[in-house]
């Protein structure tokens, strides 16, 4: 393994949620999520163990981590979708980190847990995360007017979403294909 | 019983009210529409109002007919100046006003008491009524969401629609 390399795993509970903390509370990360940089890491345990996220990634290089992906399914009607959420150490940016993350949450999604649709909302003026996201195939579908308060003042976010045939049609196409 | 000519009052949603509310919130003609999972079960409601302290919950009775319900889930954190807003309404009634005054009403609260900067609502892109009714008190269509809700076996779109203010 080179050091450079990227590793992805499961988030823990202990050191894991120390690490996830540790880079969310980094200004510029916070800033682009719905939180504040001073989040206490029982905030994290909460959300990660008791709490709603179905799955957690987390990214390590040479054994430091350096970014997190997660989302949640609410499941009964809605369990057909998930949303996402995601941030890179601002130390670590632009050396493939979040397409790492994203390309094993949309795995998960896509072969593992055969999400209909997953959707997330990313600040406006994001332009690197929109054009993450718009690499794995989310499409814009609005923009919502004055979102969140950020820095000083209020900002817009975009829906974006991403979907995918569920496979049970074409199975099914096959046998009758194969039946004839 | 209620008749068309008794008044619209609109007020805080009591403990007795919840059966009403969930009798229309159960009304096929209500969760055909809605963009929340279907039916729930008494307990099911009541839990769902105990466990959002952050809103505040309205209905809309004449005489003894609760008519409808509507609530506002003001939000917390860096979303602190939104609310999202939910009604139901039965179906039962012919007259056009339950709608548009539940509305006014829970707008009003939202800017008038709470300072409000924003109210976001979510309905079934095909639900014209409710996109008209949300148009008319100057709501935007702010994004479509593709196969956001499953409905009568199929997905639907939804669409999340926004007032800001003035």
């Amino acid at each position: 393994m080179k050091s450079g390399d990227i590793i992805i795993r499961s988030l823990e509970t202990g050191d894991d949620v120390e690490s996830w903390t540790r880079i969310h509370n980094q200004r510029q990360v916070a800033a682009g999520t719905l939180r504040i940089p001073f989040e206490t890491q029982d905030f994290w345990r909460k959300r990660f163990v008791a709490g709603r996220m179905t799955r957690v990634l987390l990214a390590e290089i040479g054994g430091q981590v350096v970014g997190c992906a997660g989302f949640e399914v609410q499941g009964g009607a809605d369990r057909h979708k998930g949303s996402l959420g995601m941030g890179v150490d601002e130390n670590f940016q632009g050396r493939g980190v979040g397409s790492a993350l994203l390309s094993a949450i949309v795995d998960l999604a896509d072969n593992w847990y055969n999400l209909r649709r997953m959707e997330l909302e990313v600040y406006a003026d994001n332009a690197a995360g929109i054009a993450l996201y718009s690499k794995f195939g989310f499409e814009v579908e609005g923009v919502y007017r004055k979102f969140a308060y950020r820095e000083g003042a209020y900002v817009d976010a975009l829906a974006m979403a991403r979907l995918r045939q569920d496979p049970w049609n074409a199975s099914r196409d096959e046998e009758d294909a194969s039946n004839e | 019983m209620s008749n068309s000519s008794d008044a619209l009052v609109v007020r805080a949603l009591e403990h007795r009210d919840l059966s009403d509310c969930l009798r229309i919130q159960n009304h096929g003609d209500v969760t055909r529409i809605a963009t929340h999972s279907s039916v729930q079960t008494i307990d099911e409601f009541q839990a769902q109002f105990r466990s959002t302290p952050h809103a505040r919950h309205l209905v809309i009775v004449a005489g003894d007919a609760v008519l409808g319900f509507g609530s506002l889930a003001l939000q917390t954190g860096r979303r602190a100046h939104v609310a999202t807003l939910s009604m139901a309404i039965d179906p039962g009634p012919a007259r056009q006003d339950i709608a548009p005054t539940l509305l006014r009403s829970l707008i009003d609260l939202s800017v008038r008491w709470y300072d409000v900067k924003r109210v976001e609502t979510k309905v079934l892109s095909t639900d014209e009524s409710a996109v008209a009714l949300y148009l008319r008190f100057g709501f935007e269509v702010e994004a479509t969401h593709r196969d956001s809700v499953v409905r009568d076996g199929v997905y639907c779109d939804a669409c999340t629609m926004a007032w800001l203010a003035p």
